[in-house]
Order: C-alpha cells, then sequence, then structure tokens
C-alpha cells in the first residue's frame, strides 16, 4: 500500500526553482565556469577557478586538474577534496551513478580514484606504452582504458587492485579524439560530424561542422564539451536518446 | 649741438634706405631688381601676380615705412602693414614679401611706379591678345590662376569637362600650346594644335578626369602660358545592397540560429561596418534576457566587413554569425551599420510559447518522490501545476491528480533571475509506503499560452551509494 501524503495543494510544499544548471567547461582563460540553461540557450556563469588544464563533470561531481593537483568538485562548483599530482592533463571517467570517478594522468601512468568523499591512488597491473586517448569506469572494480595502436583504438579491461589478467577488444570503427561516457556511450567523430555508439553498439550520428582539431570531454550526464584546439570556439554535444543534437556554446 | 642733431635725423632714413634691397621671388629664388621690373604678358582680364622680397642688407634693424604704387593694371595685392621693422637678412624668415597683381583690361603696354621706402622701381607689363578660355556653356572667361573644379565622381569613372576657346578680338590668334597635367587628369582632346582662331570664332575641348581613389586631385591646364587650376575629388563605389538573412525565419525561444549578410553584387571596393542585436521584451517587467546574443566576439556587436569582389559580408572574420534566441519572448533587432550607407534593420519575433520542458526526471528516495523538470516559459507567467502518479502497471494511484498553484514561486524566481525563463525545478512529494511501487509519474505545468506535459515520466530508483575503497 502505497499513500501519497498531502493530496489537497494548499498542504502541497512549493517548489523549489533554480536557474537550470548544464555542467561545467574549462574556457579559453583556462577558467573552470559553470553552463547555465537550456538546450538552444545557454549562458556562463562566472569563473569558479583558474589555471585548469582538465576538467570534467558527470552531473553531481567534478573533476579538475592543475598542473600539479587534481580536485574533486560538488555542483556548485565547491571544491571537496584535493591531492598532489603530477604534471599535465589527466583524463576523467566517472562510474554509472555519477558520484565515483577516476582519473588518469598520462605522465605518471597513474591511475586515481575519487570514492565520493576521498581520493585514493588505484594499484593496477598496467604499463601501457600505447597512447591513451580515453578512460571510463564501467564498473567499481574495472577500469578501461581506450589506447591507440597504429590504426585502430582498443579497449583494454583492466580489473583494479588485483593483479589479473588484462582483457582486451578493438573498438572497430572508433577514432579519436574520443570519449567514453558513464552511460557506456562512446563519442566520437566521422566525416560528417559527431557519432555517438550506445552501448548497445547502435550508432547516433550527429551532423556538425567539426574544428580542424579538438578534445572531448564530458561536461554533464548528457552532454560533452568539444573544444577547438585552435581557436577558443567550444560547442555542447547533446548525446541524451532521442534529443541529440550539436551547440555552440558562448565564448 | 642743434647742428648734430639735424644731421643725425638726416641721416637716419638714408641709412635705412641704403639697407633695404628689393627682389623679385618666382617661387624659389630671389633676383635682385634694378630700376625696372618687366612683369610679363597677361591677357585682357587675367590677373599675373609678381612677388616681391625685401631684405634689410645692413647690419642694424632698418624699417620698411613706405610702400607705393600709382600706374592703371597695377595694384598690391599683399604687403605687410607698415611701419615693417625688418631684421638683418639672416634667412628666409627675416625677409617681408608683397605682391604685385597685373591685371589688364585692354590690349597694349602698361606701366606703373613702385615705391619701397626710397627705392624707385618702374614696373612694365603688356597686355596680349590670347583666346579667352571658358567653360563651354558659360559666358564668363576664365582668369589666370582661377580654379575649375570637376566635381566629385566615382574610382574608375571619367569626370569630363568642356572648355572652350573663344577669340574676342578683332583680328585672328594662334593658340600655340594647351596642355594638362596632374594625376588622374587627361586631355585636352579636340584640339589640333597649332590652332588658328579667326575673330569672333570659338573652338571646344575636354579634359577629363579619372579618379583612381577615393581622395581629392589636382591638376594644371596651361593655354599659351596662362594657368588654371584644376581640382577634383574621387569617391569610392559605394557598397553594394546588403541583405541580412537568417538560416532559419522561424523566430523561437532556445533556438541557435545563424545571420548572413548578402550584397546585391560583387563589391567594387572594401568597407566595414557593424551588426548589432538588440531585444525588446514582450513579457512586462522584463527588461532584457543574457542568454540572447552571440556566440562568438563580444556578446552583441559584431565587426562587419567587406572585401574588394567579395559577394558576401564576414561578420566577426566568419561568413556567418551564429547566434541563440534566450529563453524570452520579444523581438530580437539586428541592425547593420555600413560606411556611408544608412542603417538597416531586420527583426526577428519570439513569440510567447507554453512551457518547453528540456529534462523532466523523477527519482524514489527514502520516503518522498523527488520529480525535477528543467526547461524554460518565455512568458514568465507559469502557474498551475498537476501530477498524476501511476503504479508499476501504469494505473493512476488513487490519490488522482495533485493540483498546486505555483505562480507566486515562479514569479518570485522570474523576478530575481538572470536566465531568462529558464528554470529547473525540484518538486519533493512525501510519500508513506513503498515508493518502488510508485512506477511513474505524468506533470502538467501551465503558463498564459498553453499547458505543457511531460507524460509518464519513469522514477528512477534510489543512486547507489559510493563502493568501499578496495
Amino acid at each position: 500500500m502505497v499513500a501519497l501524503v498531502a493530496a489537497l495543494p494548499s498542504a502541497w510544499p512549493q517548489p523549489a526553482i533554480a536557474p537550470p544548471q548544464l555542467g561545467f567547461v574549462r574556457d579559453g582563460a583556462s577558467a573552470l565556469r559553470p553552463v547555465y540553461g537550456v538546450t538552444g540557450s545557454f549562458v556562463l556563469g562566472s569563473p569558479l577557478a583558474g589555471k585548469i588544464v582538465s576538467e570534467a563533470f558527470s552531473g553531481s561531481i567534478g573533476l579538475l586538474k592543475t598542473d600539479s593537483s587534481l580536485a574533486a568538485f560538488d555542483s556548485t562548483g565547491k571544491r571537496l577534496a584535493s591531492i598532489n599530482a603530477a604534471g599535465g592533463p589527466a583524463l576523467f571517467a566517472f562510474s554509472s551513478g555519477g558520484n565515483t570517478a577516476l582519473a588518469y594522468i598520462p605522465s605518471s601512468n597513474s591511475l586515481i580514484e575519487w570514492r565520493g568523499s576521498v581520493f585514493a591512488p588505484v594499484p593496477a597491473n598496467y604499463d601501457e606504452p600505447d597512447t591513451v586517448l580515453a578512460i571510463a569506469f564501467p564498473t567499481p572494480l574495472e577500469a578501461a582504458l581506450m589506447v591507440q595502436r597504429k590504426d585502430t583504438i582498443w579497449e583494454l579491461d583492466l580489473p583494479l587492485g588485483k593483479n589479473q589478467a588484462i582483457s582486451q577488444h578493438a573498438l572497430i570503427g572508433v577514432r579519436a579524439p574520443m570519449l567514453a561516457l558513464l552511460t557506456g556511450d562512446l563519442v566520437y567523430s566521422d566525416s560528417h560530424g559527431i557519432v555517438v555508439r550506445r552501448s548497445d553498439v547502435t550508432e547516433v550520428h550527429i551532423a556538425a561542422p567539426l574544428p580542424a582539431s579538438f578534445s572531448l570531454q564530458q561536461m554533464n550526464q548528457n552532454w560533452v564539451l568539444l573544444m577547438d584546439l585552435n581557436s577558443s570556439a567550444q560547442f555542447a554535444i547533446h548525446t541524451a536518446p532521442g534529443r541529440e543534437g550539436f551547440y555552440r556554446l558562448p565564448e | 649741438m642743434i647742428r648734430r642733431t639735424l644731421l643725425f635725423a638726416l641721416l637716419l632714413p638714408l641709412s635705412a634706405l641704403a639697407q633695404l634691397q628689393v627682389f623679385v621671388f618666382n617661387g624659389t629664388t630671389d633676383t635682385p631688381v634694378g630700376s625696372l621690373v618687366n612683369v610679363g604678358a597677361a591677357a585682357p582680364g587675367d590677373t599675373l601676380e609678381t612677388r616681391f622680397h625685401v631684405r634689410n642688407i645692413g647690419d642694424g634693424p632698418a624699417t620698411l615705412e613706405t610702400l607705393t604704387l600709382s600706374g592703371q593694371a597695377f595694384t598690391i595685392a599683399s604687403a605687410p602693414s607698415l611701419p615693417y621693422i625688418l631684421a638683418p637678412y639672416v634667412g628666409l624668415a627675416s625677409e617681408v614679401e608683397f605682391d604685385v597683381d597685373f591685371s589688364p583690361t585692354s590690349l597694349g603696354s602698361f606701366s606703373a611706379f613702385l615705391a619701397v621706402n626710397g627705392n624707385q622701381i618702374a614696373l612694365q607689363g603688356t597686355s596680349v591678345a590670347a583666346a579667352e578660355v571658358l567653360i563651354l556653356g558659360s559666358q564668363t572667361p576664365l582668369t589666370a590662376g582661377q580654379t575649375i573644379s570637376f566635381g566629385s565622381g566615382v574610382v574608375g569613372t571619367a569626370i569630363i569637362q568642356n572648355f572652350s576657346l573663344f577669340n574676342t578680338s578683332s583680328a585672328s590668334l594662334t593658340v600655340n600650346a594647351v596642355t594638362v597635367t596632374g594625376t588622374g587628369f587627361s586631355g585636352p582632346t579636340g584640339l589640333t594644335l597649332p590652332l588658328q582662331l579667326g575673330s569672333g570664332q570659338s573652338q571646344s575641348f575636354q579634359v577629363s578626369l579619372t579618379p583612381e581613389a577615393g581622395t581629392p586631385y589636382q591638376g594644371t591646364l596651361t593655354v599659351d602660358g596662362r594657368m588654371f587650376v584644376l581640382t577634383g575629388q574621387g569617391l569610392d563605389p559605394p557598397l553594394p545592397i546588403a541583405s541580412i538573412a537568417f538560416a532559419s525565419n522561424v523566430g523561437a525561444s532556445a533556438q541557435q540560429n545563424s545571420i548572413t549578410i548578402a550584397l546585391a553584387s560583387a563589391s567594387e571596393v572594401s568597407g566595414n561596418g557593424t551588426l548589432t542585436m538588440a531585444f525588446q521584451p514582450s513579457v512586462a517587467g522584463v527588461t532584457d534576457d543574457p542568454a540572447i546574443q552571440f556566440l562568438s566576439g563580444p556578446l552583441r556587436k559584431a565587426t562587419v566587413s567587406i572585401v574588394k569582389g567579395a559577394s558576401s559580408a564576414l561578420i566577426g572574420g566568419q561568413s556567418s554569425m551564429a547566434f541563440q534566441t534566450g529563453t524570452t519572448a520579444g523581438t530580437i533587432t539586428f541592425t547593420l551599420t555600413l560606411e556611408n550607407n544608412a542603417p538597416q534593420q531586420t527583426s526577428l519575433m519570439i513569440p510567447d510559447s507554453p512551457i518547453i520542458l528540456d529534462v523532466a526526471n523523477a527519482v524514489a528516495l527514502l520516503g518522498s518522490l523527488n520529480i525535477s523538470l528543467s526547461g524554460f516559459d518565455n512568458t514568465y507567467s507559469a502557474s498551475q501545476m498537476v501530477f498524476i502518479f501511476y503504479d508499476l502497471k501504469g494505473n493512476p494511484m488513487p490519490q488522482g491528480a495533485i493540483d498546486v498553484n505555483a505562480g507566486a514561486t515562479f514569479q518570485q524566481y522570474f523576478s530575481s533571475t538572470q536566465a531568462g525563463g529558464s528554470f529547473a525545478l525540484l518538486a519533493e512529494f512525501p510519500v508513506s509506503g513503498n515508493t518502488t511501487e510508485i512506477g511513474s509519474v505524468t506533470a502538467q505545468i501551465a503558463n498564459s499560452a498553453g499547458a505543457t506535459t511531460a507524460q509518464q515520466i519513469p522514477i528512477a530508483p534510489p543512486p547507489a551509494p559510493p563502493t568501499p575503497p578496495i
């Protein structure tokens, strides 16, 4: 038996209303900025942190990397914790719930996990000489590294904390740059625009005028940030099923 | 004592007289003059100017006290105020100039006497028969030195000025030389020289100016030594007619659109301008929506540039400029201002619309259901909401529809937000019992333009807590 309490309108509490937030981006000045608005109408909020090298946001928590630190932040941009980290950029992946995350720092070939309240280095039996393009966090006990080997991108499934064998498979048709979302979807490009390959291997193609070179980063659960590496232009890719689209963000 | 004083008084003018020397100045050099100066020949009606310089060639200061002229056809055209004290000559700056015009009104020889302090200089001039130069159609002869304006003309297009030579004398005369100088000027055409003109005869000819740039032009027309100044102004060709075009002419909120500026023809000239956007909300009490902006560069102002030969303008350096329409009903007006063109405006109407929901989520928590709705209300008038809950089989829960008037809450939010008409709403429903038995919820929200319904939003289970460290 289920009963909704407060069946009368007068007894029902008023809703809380706030500006809708679509995630975070790293702007052209390497500052962390919230993005407000709705699909097709975006406004950048005030910078919250500077000297950002890499950042990503799951919808509930975010990770950011400066040249010397790794930090976690909440949906308001408030820093939750930070640790010293090797220099250079980082790759990020979020668990399916979006509350835990992995950071891969190429310069030290290290994995660090955000466990919801603390960072913890993750021992992994991995020594990959190839370029790591993206990472994923498919299960709490497993990381996935997408690496470029000649003309093919391979996914290496890496047991965490255990000295177990690595399984691997080729991601046929996927090309760099690419991004693995917490939903298990892969985002990459083809000659016509963006491709979202769902976890069931179906693909959605989003026509888009892509810059010559760009990077991809998760800016919210259903949004991917595409940064033009040759200009300050930034784009947002809507990846929600049935709502796929490509938009330009204000500078 | 008295004799010494008288001697001194007599010697002083003689000293000043001896110190001053008069020169004829031809524009570049000074030539000392004697007792006679021949100023040359001028046709009746012309004016021939002669420039004189006076120097103090002594060791001490000298005063120019007298400068007079007597005689027909000669006048002093300009002179310093007298008395004028001259320091010993050390250069151009220490001499003084006066000009004499010779303006005969009839044929013959003319003379005059010029007095510079005690220096008496005879001036002679001759008036010779010459063809009058007229602008074709005019009855007034041009005088030497007169300026003839060709007016203005577009670059690359010739401006033709018609002249005529007219012999007003009783005898025939010969025009030996007609020359045109100056960048952009050409001619004369229509003349074969030397030209014999009988009494009362005339001959027309043309001089043309073809400007190569949008700048002033100056040249000369010389007819047998009589020079006339030619002037004109080059004009850049006008920019072609420009028209603003939208990628989509459908006005709606939360749209990303783009604007291009097409030219009616390939531009013959480069040019610049600006494209601005302004927004006039149709919602009472609302002044602006910050989301309405260009998506690159300054928010509402873009530079416009037109390259010579181009058939479309660049906006902010790009062939098109993306913009977004925000989340407020009203009118977005674009104003294109190009050099030397009147501003032109094009508007995009954003009509009122029912609320558009971007995201609708529901999640079951311990003891409550949270429903999140994210979207926009471009009328800022959201009010009535209705929620209907369903069980796992899709049957409505026995409580039926739950109504709430959230108008006051929305008004409070819209009056303080900078997010335009966009909103994220969180409705929390306390629940007694097992929330997992509630399968979905339908949410309806209305504004002044209509009602919007998010049908059967599935209710997600509570999020899993983070896993413990390995």
